[in-house]
């Protein structure tokens, strides 16, 4: 499979992660700036979107840290919100089996739920095409996540003032809706493939 | 703020630890093995994809206006779509659309 097909192919499929991530992290961004009581919030919103990649923390954590909960804590409360990780890898063992270190671990770190969602039900059977695909797939996604926490922070830091940030997200209100529809759709299918054999 | 910066540096490389080494966890256990993966791996990854699914769904509920009518008409049409046209995008982007007119009429 050419290059171009499989990048064609991970741009459409990350079009409705595009909505939600951006609507989401920009939600996350907001509420670090707003809620989260530190100082140059954009730069923290840009580092933790982009080594957490985790919307689940990202908004949930924000109370906590302001509180400045311990470092023991922050860690046990995001071991218990996101122990889901650890099953995802269970479907790529095969997968990426004969991936580099460095790139094994950047699509390790990139086991969203969106992420790891699609890539499971990606139709593509070669594992090389399978692989560019995930690491594709991978690249935009983070970049949606962190552009829209970043976002967020840096409306409420700098534009607070001028532009009233409640507004900016009572436009975008209900896209994160799309995440849900994604893994609606997701299932649909796999219950369909399921009813296909007959197993 | 000098407190401020150093606080912050800790979550995030608290966050970044957690998460990663949740998300390695697998690769850690059977990523150094030689040789085909024991079938139950294979099995289980195979099973576990659906549940996590299944799982994500329900737990993506608690995340939009589930004590209104709003997801649920949203969440009827995409699937309908779905099972009709068999596109994604189309779905997933009607869908949403009608969860926040939805939202916006108060339903």
């Amino acid at each position: 499979m050419h290059g171009f097909r499989i990048f064609r192919m991970a741009l459409r499929d990350s079009l409705p992660v595009l909505m939600g991530y951006t609507a989401m992290g920009f939600v996350a961004g907001v509420l670090l700036a707003a809620k989260g009581n530190v100082t140059l919030a954009p730069l923290w919103g840009f580092l933790s979107s982009a080594l957490w990649v985790t919307g689940t923390m990202s908004i949930a954590g924000v109370p906590y840290i302001a509180e400045r909960i311990s470092a023991g804590a922050f860690a046990l409360m995001t071991l218990a919100v996101n122990f889901r990780y650890a099953f995802y890898g269970f479907s790529m063992l095969g997968r990426w089996k004969n991936v580099s270190f460095l790139h094994k671990c950047y699509l390790i770190l990139m086991l969203t739920d969106e992420n790891y969602a699609l890539e499971v039900a990606s139709p593509i059977k070669d594992q090389k095409a399978h692989l560019k695909y995930c690491t594709v797939l991978s690249l935009l996604n983070h970049s949606y996540w962190i552009a829209g926490v970043t976002a967020g922070a840096i409306t409420v830091s700098l534009l607070g003032m001028m532009v009233d940030p409640d507004a900016i997200r009572s436009w975008t209100n209900g896209m994160e809706f799309a995440m849900l529809a994604l893994f609606l759709v997701i299932f649909t299918d796999q219950i369909r493939e399921v009813f296909r054999h007959g197993s | 703020m000098e407190a401020d910066t150093t606080y912050m540096a800790g979550i995030v490389a608290t966050g970044f630890a957690v998460n990663f080494a949740l998300r390695a966890l697998p690769f850690l256990f059977f990523g150094a093995r030689r040789g085909p993966l024991p079938p139950w791996v294979e099995k289980f990854g195979a099973f576990v994809s659906p549940m996590i699914i299944g799982g994500l769904i329900v737990y993506s509920f608690a995340g939009v206006q589930w004590r209104t009518a709003s997801p649920y008409i949203a969440a009827t049409l995409t699937v309908g779509l779905q099972i009709w046209q068999r596109n994604p995008l189309l779905s997933i982007i009607a869908g949403t659309l009608a969860y926040m007119a939805a939202i916006r009429l108060n339903w």
